[in-house]
């Protein structure tokens, strides 16, 4: 038996190494998808890599956004800082709660924002995160935080994505591979600095027969992330909006059970009083067919019209808590 | 309780160590065995258990009752008692809608039009297996092939084993039974296999039998968008599907028996290396094969008589088979089919004629026998179809649109399925190299350890890059 033990024991730690070895290799030859379970993205759809790389330049900002691409596309630092107030825009793509938890635990001591727009689309909350932590270990430094955000997710993806990133960093520090560099126009995308995406006035087509509606079920691992971000951010002593972004009437219609995520955020609401949610999520003046270009995004003649609109409440402090 | 998950992997390293630890008390072994079999099954639907323990009761106490009686006719009331109430569980569960479905079916023809929606039933998982089991040992008390045993402990452990207990393989009475009485020691080769074993059962299915159902699905659901070619690399797919997924739940369950120190029976033998029907037979799903051979083929008379005796045993016998994996004429059909391909061999006398596994001294096959391989390859993919249709109507609408006259182009899907195209060809060259062996990564002791190792990793790392990962139940599971 013990002999057993000790040849399991040995061909794990063989067994490891070439597993690393092997996927760190393959995940530098085929890093997109080419081999099933390795999808190493650097430059990911929503700018994550240009974003982190310029937080260093922002600090002791008026409003930090967080959340998934409804917050990086549809919050404009531009408008925000226009109207006098400096902001930084960490929203990534499909930005579960526990990334948010992840970016927070890594940088709200740099940004020390006073105000904390947390965009809160219910797809976040229903999604495993497997995207979203591909997209941080590719465009974010490896920390501590990411190897426990990978282990969260526990999803073979992301452990094989953290061991190509590792390999990835190696070989820029060993000078065999170059330093990313991240283009600021991808497609009909534009970056802009401080975090915002801004898409051009591109409108909604109607493909939108095929869209099924449904109860949309939070997880439980992201309710619990989602709350222990709250508590982080209340013992800063910041105030915290909720805030459920414009999306189309016709998006909105197949989220069936509206009222009770409306309930829950309301349940947090009162749980963490410097908290306060709102809901944005049908505002009349966004048409589906003129301000959106897609079923969930603004496009940016929406973008000014909701941030707009927004900044006229804020600057009402109507929603500020006493 | 899936062998592919995540809730096994923490369960089975915790029942082994328990199990090894009471190493010096059988007793204690064999009731921690029941123990941790309820609960693997319990997970699933802790309802069932006590199907589980009423067909332990009954068959247990019908082995005394066969033994004691010196009456034959008393004999086999009890024999008869056990096979009614394990077959009619069966029925019940597994076959009350199909019987109605089709008597009300039948009515309509007579003008009668029934209204009828269908019970309501759970179908128990491996409720087919575990019956199958129990009655082969009341069976063989009542032939005298064994004696009743009076350990409920090691009855309901032989019952319940957990490793085979949802998906086979159906183990014998006379093989599993007498291993609970004996004292368990620790082998290492034996559990060293076992780990191998086990390996490449988890590779089959969570590499070859998942990826190569992501398109099996793909085009048995939308068939109609397909040419023809596309249709025959579907029913390819859905042929190792089939086979990666349920000799790769038989692998990982003789492997994790052989880690326990028990010997299970071998369940498949290289079946797509066959060189006709007849062989393919002798080399799938042996344990069920070889059930319906002992219980049913041979009481019936078996080869022994005259032309018509042989043609309707060896039907009996494929369409019992096949309605035993589910209730649908699509099984039906299938075992129909099967027995059409077979007969030629048997009334020619040929049904013997490839009792070695193809090429046992050679590296290569010849011309001839690649033929033989491909066209008995051909026809098992074509039965295929039946039993992965989800009724007559899809099997007959996927049959006739692939011969059509895109039978000739280029399939739609092959570059999305380069993958599981070159993973198909490394398996495929695996299971040849290992051809003349119980399972393909069995090795010698001795032979080189380094390469051994780089050879496993290699296919944990296969495992680790290509796992569909999601977690899927095994196909067998619903029979």
């Amino acid at each position: 038996m013990k002999k057993f033990i000790f040849q399991l024991f040995a061909f794990f730690l063989f067994s490891s190494l070439i597993y690393i070895i092997g996927v760190g290799i393959l995940g530098s030859i085929f890093p997109k998808g080419e081999v099933s379970n390795i999808i190493y993205k650097k430059g990911f759809n929503g700018h994550l890599y240009s974003r982190i790389n310029e937080i260093d330049k922002y600090d002791e900002v008026d409003i930090l956004f967080l959340g998934s691409s409804h917050a990086y596309r549809g919050f404009d630092t531009r408008i925000f800082k226009a109207e006098g107030y400096s902001s930084f825009n960490l929203g990534s793509s499909a930005q579960t709660p526990l990334q948010t938890y992840t970016l927070v635990s890594k940088y709200l001591e740099d940004l020390e924002p006073k105000i904390v727009i947390f965009e809160v689309y219910p797809g976040t909350f229903v999604s495993d995160g497997v995207e979203s932590s591909l997209d941080l270990i590719a465009n974010d430094e490896i920390t501590s935080e990411t190897i426990d955000m990978v282990l969260a997710t526990n999803h073979i993806k992301t452990y094989n994505s953290l061991i190509v990133g590792m390999f990835d960093r190696l070989f820029i520090d060993l000078g065999i591979k170059e330093i990313y560099e991240e283009n600021h126009i991808k497609g009909k995308d534009l970056y802009v600095s401080g975090g915002f995406v801004e898409r051009n006035n591109e409108k909604t087509s109607k493909v939108v027969s095929n869209l099924e509606g449904g109860d949309w079920k939070y997880r439980k691992q992201n309710l619990n992330y989602f709350e222990k971000i709250l508590e982080k951010l209340e013992e800063k002593g910041l105030k915290i909006y909720l805030v459920f972004a414009p999306i189309t009437k016709e998006r909105l219609s197949k989220i069936e059970n509206k009222k009770e995520i409306d309930q829950l955020m309301i349940e947090y609401e009162n749980k963490f009083k410097k908290t306060k949610y709102i809901d944005f999520s049908s505002l009349n003046f966004l048409k589906d067919d003129q301000e959106f270009y897609d079923l969930h995004h603004l496009n940016q003649n929406g973008v000014i019209k909701f941030n707009k609109f927004f900044i006229q409440k804020l600057k009402s402090d109507l929603f500020l808590v006493n | 309780m899936l062998f592919n998950s995540i809730d096994f992997a923490i369960f089975l390293p915790i029942v082994f160590t328990l199990y090894w630890v009471l190493r010096n008390q059988l007793k204690l072994q064999n009731l921690l065995i029941v123990i941790a079999s309820y609960i693997f099954y319990g997970m699933w639907d802790w309802r069932f258990l006590f199907l589980i323990l009423f067909s332990t009761v009954v068959d247990y106490t019908m082995g005394i009752l066969i033994e004691r009686n010196d009456s034959k006719n008393k004999k086999k009331l009890f024999l008869w008692i056990s096979i009614l109430v394990n077959l009619g569980f069966l029925g019940y569960f597994k076959y009350s809608n199909f019987f109605l479905e089709n008597f009300v079916y039948a009515f309509s023809f007579l003008g009668q039009d029934l209204k009828f929606r269908g019970l309501e039933i759970v179908l128990p998982v491996g409720i087919s297996f575990y019956t199958f089991q129990t009655l082969s040992y009341t069976i063989d008390v009542y032939r005298k092939k064994l004696s009743p045993t009076k350990d409920f402990i090691a009855f309901s452990a032989f019952v319940s084993f957990f490793p085979q207990l949802v998906a086979g393989p159906i183990e014998r009475a006379t093989h599993l039974l007498p291993q609970f009485y004996r004292k368990r020691k620790f082998d290492y080769e034996l559990a060293v296999n076992g780990m191998r074993q086990i390996l490449w059962g988890l590779f089959k299915k969570v590499v070859i039998a998942d990826n190569c159902a992501q398109f099996a699905n793909q085009i048995f659901n939308n068939y109609e968008d397909y040419s023809g070619s596309t249709l025959i690399l579907g029913a390819v797919f859905f042929t190792f599907q089939i086979y990666g997924d349920f000799s790769g739940y038989s692998d990982i369950a003789i492997g994790i028996s052989r880690l326990f120190g028990f010997d299970l029976m071998r369940n498949f033998a290289y079946p797509y290396f066959s060189r006709d029907i007849a062989e393919f037979w002798r080399r799938w799903h042996i344990s069920l094969s070889t059930w319906f051979r002992d219980y049913l083929y041979i009481p019936l008379g078996g080869s022994r008589g005259g032309m018509w005796m042989k043609i309707r045993n060896t039907f009996i016998i494929f369409l019992v088979s096949g309605f035993w994996h589910g209730a649908n004429w699509t099984f039906i059909i299938w075992g129909a089919l099967n027995a059409l391909y077979f007969l030629p061999l048997l009334l020619g006398g040929k049904n013997r004629n490839h009792l070695e596994v193809v090429a046992y001294d050679k590296s290569l096959p010849s011309f001839k026998e690649i033929l033989q391989i491909g066209v008995t390859f051909g026809l098992t993919v074509f039965a295929w179809i039946f039993f992965r249709a989800e009724n007559l109507g899809h099997a007959f609408g996927y049959i006739s649109r692939i011969f059509h006259k895109t039978i000739f182009s280029v399939p739609a899907i092959v570059k999305d399925c380069k993958q599981i195209l070159i993973l198909l060809i490394f398996f495929l060259i695996i299971e040849w190299l290992g051809r003349r062996k119980h399972f393909a990564l069995e090795f010698e002791k001795g032979d080189h350890r380094f390469l051994k190792w780089t050879l496993y990793s290699l296919i944990v790392l296969l495992i680790g890059l290509f796992m569909q990962t999601e977690e899927t139940p095994f196909i067998y599971f619903q029979f």
